[in-house]
């Protein structure tokens, strides 16, 4: 159809105008489907440009798109990941989004939050094609039967220690209160913004003492101590999908989980699934949450067509009719007009992730700027510690000192 | 004709008589060209593919490069910091060493086990055969080691299985006592190709040896380790040679069963997958390639040993012992 159009245009006389953009993301085939769709609505407003699209699953594509880069073939248009930006924006890769006037690629419709999070050192090299924030996602009607108190706005981190471990003992130790959050390098980001502190300092150096992950690290441990959280064993099935994960597989009734990603919970845990915001430490006014730009995307710093680039960006992000093929599948839009309108067409689980976002969205944080290389490294060296020291393989204290001495050298 | 000649330059045949030296002349010389010009294909893929790249590979050991900007030269730097900066390093070359130790015995005494059973001929020979050798086909796919993770799972066929018999395992990828056993197991399981060559060195066996130790009545053990072995040797030596490599170069079972991470608490990281990690992920490519000179080093270091020792223990017909 829109080769066809082209065609016609090339016959019209302005011929030398084809333009052929690269445009490369990660996901589902459901979302490639709604992509493809969306695509195809701008090359029909575009019948000069047309979008090659390719697409992979989250594990692999940033292998592939480094490749492409070094090799001087970077796609056109990137979706781009919050923990890679840096290391991408940084060394020159991505174009400089301040570039392009407001009516060529707008921003002003973004949810100030978000807007700028793509920024580093006054660069704009990525505007999020989503919002997302940290959860809480619990079996609602596993969790009411047990009797104990449904988690709340408010609660402490001492509320989710109590209430996990009288859900554990409902089950004779059956099904655990909540899986083990010590994989999660996000949930420990969140500890440490209720007390004012980030993983990272804005100059990229590590943002919290030895003292601090100790801490944090002890109160995992009287989690798996109490039996609270999942044992070492079950928790090193999570593998990031989600039928895997010990809250579907019905041994934990609770997961930290991003919104976005709630809405698959659905799919394994047909009775419901509750959202909760994230415990807070007790007497801090800071929930530490913040809007988290789901996905991302940028403009190839030597693209050939950088103005056709930019209308493509501005239309996924931008234009109503595209948000509203698109839906929630990246998460919840970032344009205020285009929220409204696919928040009003909402309904079942992304109604509810929808809910829950605005019922938090005036406690919502700005999102720290973008992590700096090594983050990756760090991530995973988290990890593997909270797996070695699960198994009783390692202790809290050599933990520490083994993870700052990493942090020393890979920042 | 040309083919009898590269096949003669290429591969000499081990326990064969070796050809004469070709006549020299100008026919000989113009059959030289016509050998060089079907094997340029291949010496532009080797040059273009292999030497190339590994050039390039060692140079950037000596660097930092991030993929993106220049290399920077960091002499030996990435070398150092592997052997006194970095545990993970250290653990994934203890935990390729117990997975090579480990692996390469068991899938050549299982080829050679196999082997044994279908050299008589039965009924259904072929069938057997294949089925055996199938494995080796598909063993190396994402596919198969995806079941593989599934079946060795908590609640996976095997743990239910163990579990009906009284044994309560709780799954064996989930934990680091076990894991690494996953991954030795599906290696073990895809025995065939070394099998098909134990095959034809059984087949290369002449029939006077086993009769002369019936009629001195030897045992069946006995006729085992005193001929079948010793002249099944230059093939074991092969086989083990060619799996050494192979093994310390695994990387698609550990990489899918531990999900890329090599955990469960690094019991799985195989060093091929740390080198992935610090290349692709970190994109730390000068490390990555520093890392994968150590490997090429090690391999030949143990290739090189086993063949010292095989003056020991390896036989070729006809040879004065």
């Amino acid at each position: 159809m829109a080769g066809l159009v082209t065609a016609c245009g090339g016959a019209g006389g302005d011929s030398d105008g084809q333009v052929e953009l690269r445009f490369t993301w990660w996901g589902s085939d459901d979302r490639a489907e709604i992509t493809e769709e969306a695509i195809a609505l701008f090359e029909e407003r575009h019948p000069n440009i047309t979008v090659n699209t390719s697409y992979a699953a989250f594990s692999g594509y940033f292998e592939r798109l480094a490749t492409e880069v070094a090799g001087n073939n970077a796609p056109d248009v990137i979706q781009m990941d919050y923990a890679y930006l840096r290391e991408y924006g940084d060394r020159g890769v991505l174009a400089d989004l301040h570039e392009f006037d407001e009516d060529q690629l707008g921003t002003e419709g973004i949810t100030p939050l978000l807007a700028r999070s793509g920024e580093i050192d006054g660069s704009l090299y990525a505007l999020p094609m989503a919002q997302n924030t940290h959860a809480w996602a619990y079996d609602e009607q596993a969790w009411t039967e047990s009797g104990v108190p449904l988690p709340e706005a408010g609660w402490t981190w001492e509320d989710l220690l109590s209430s996990s471990q009288a859900l554990t003992e409902s089950t004779d130790g059956e099904r655990y209160g909540t899986t083990d959050f010590g994989w999660s390098w996000e949930t420990y980001q969140v500890w440490l913004r209720q007390q004012d502190k980030d993983l990272y300092t804005d100059a990229g150096e590590i943002g919290f003492t030895s003292d601090d992950l100790r801490t944090y690290l002890e109160l995992l441990d009287e989690f798996r101590t109490t039996e609270a959280a999942t044992p070492a064993t079950i928790t090193s099935e999570i593998d990031g999908a989600v039928e895997n994960s010990p809250l579907a597989r019905g041994s934990a009734f609770a997961d930290f989980t991003w919104d976005s990603t709630a809405v698959s919970f659905f799919s394994v845990l047909p009775d419901g699934v509750g959202l909760a915001p994230m415990p807070r430490i007790e007497g801090s006014d800071r929930v530490g949450q913040f809007a988290k730009p789901g996905m991302l995307i940028s403009i190839a710093a030597n693209s050939d067509h950088p103005e056709e680039s930019a209308a493509l960006v501005d239309f996924l992000l931008n234009d109503v009719d595209a948000g509203l093929i698109l839906g929630t599948s990246r998460g919840m839009p970032v344009n205020d007009d285009v929220r409204a309108a696919v928040g009003a067409e909402l309904d079942g689980p992304d109604q509810l992730v929808y809910d829950y976002e605005e019922a938090l969205a005036d406690e919502l944080e700005e999102p720290p700027s973008a992590p700096p290389p090594g983050n990756s490294a760090l991530k995973r060296e988290w990890q593997r510690l909270n797996s070695v020291i699960g198994f009783g393989q390692l202790s809290i204290d050599d933990a520490v000192e083994q993870f700052m001495e990493r942090a020393e050298q890979e920042l | 004709m040309v083919a009898q000649q590269v096949n003669e330059v290429a591969s000499p045949q081990p326990g064969g008589t070796r050809p004469g030296r070709a006549r020299k002349g100008p026919k000989n010389k113009e059959q030289t060209g016509i050998a060089y010009l079907f094997l340029s294909p291949w010496i532009a893929g080797a040059v273009l593919l292999t030497i190339g790249p590994m050039v390039a590979s060692l140079y950037l050991s000596f660097t930092n490069y991030n993929l993106f900007t220049a290399p920077e030269w960091v002499g030996l730097d990435n070398y150092i910091r592997l052997f006194t900066q970095d545990d993970r390093f250290m653990s994934s070359v203890g935990v390729t060493f117990q997975y090579v130790f480990l692996s390469a015995p068991l899938k050549l005494a299982a080829a050679l086990g196999v082997a044994l059973l279908l050299n008589r001929p039965r009924k259904g020979q072929g069938f057997y055969r294949s089925a055996f050798y199938a494995p080796s086909l598909l063993g190396a796919s994402v596919g198969i080691a995806l079941v593989w993770r599934s079946l060795f799972t908590d609640d996976g066929a095997v743990d239910s299985l163990l579990r009906s018999v009284g044994i309560d395992t709780g799954g064996w990828i989930n934990q680091p006592d076990y894991a690494m056993y996953v991954i030795v197991i599906l290696a073990v399981w895809q025995f065939g190709a070394p099998m098909v060559i134990f095959l034809a060195g059984l087949k290369q066996i002449p029939q006077d040896l086993y009769d002369a130790a019936a009629v001195d009545g030897a045992s069946t053990w006995k006729t085992f380790t005193s001929v079948t072995l010793p002249m099944l040797s230059p093939v074991i030596f092969f086989n083990l040679v060619m799996e050494i490599i192979q093994s310390f170069q695994s990387f698609t079972g550990a990489f899918v069963v531990s999900n890329g991470q090599g955990g469960p608490a690094d019991s799985t990281l195989f060093y091929t997958l740390y080198l992935y990690q610090r290349g692709f992920q970190d994109f730390q490519m000068g490390y990555a390639s520093a890392m994968a000179w150590l490997l090429l080093l090690t391999i030949a270091l143990f290739t090189g040993l086993v063949f010292k020792t095989s003056g020991r223990w390896v036989f070729y017909a006809g040879e004065d012992k």
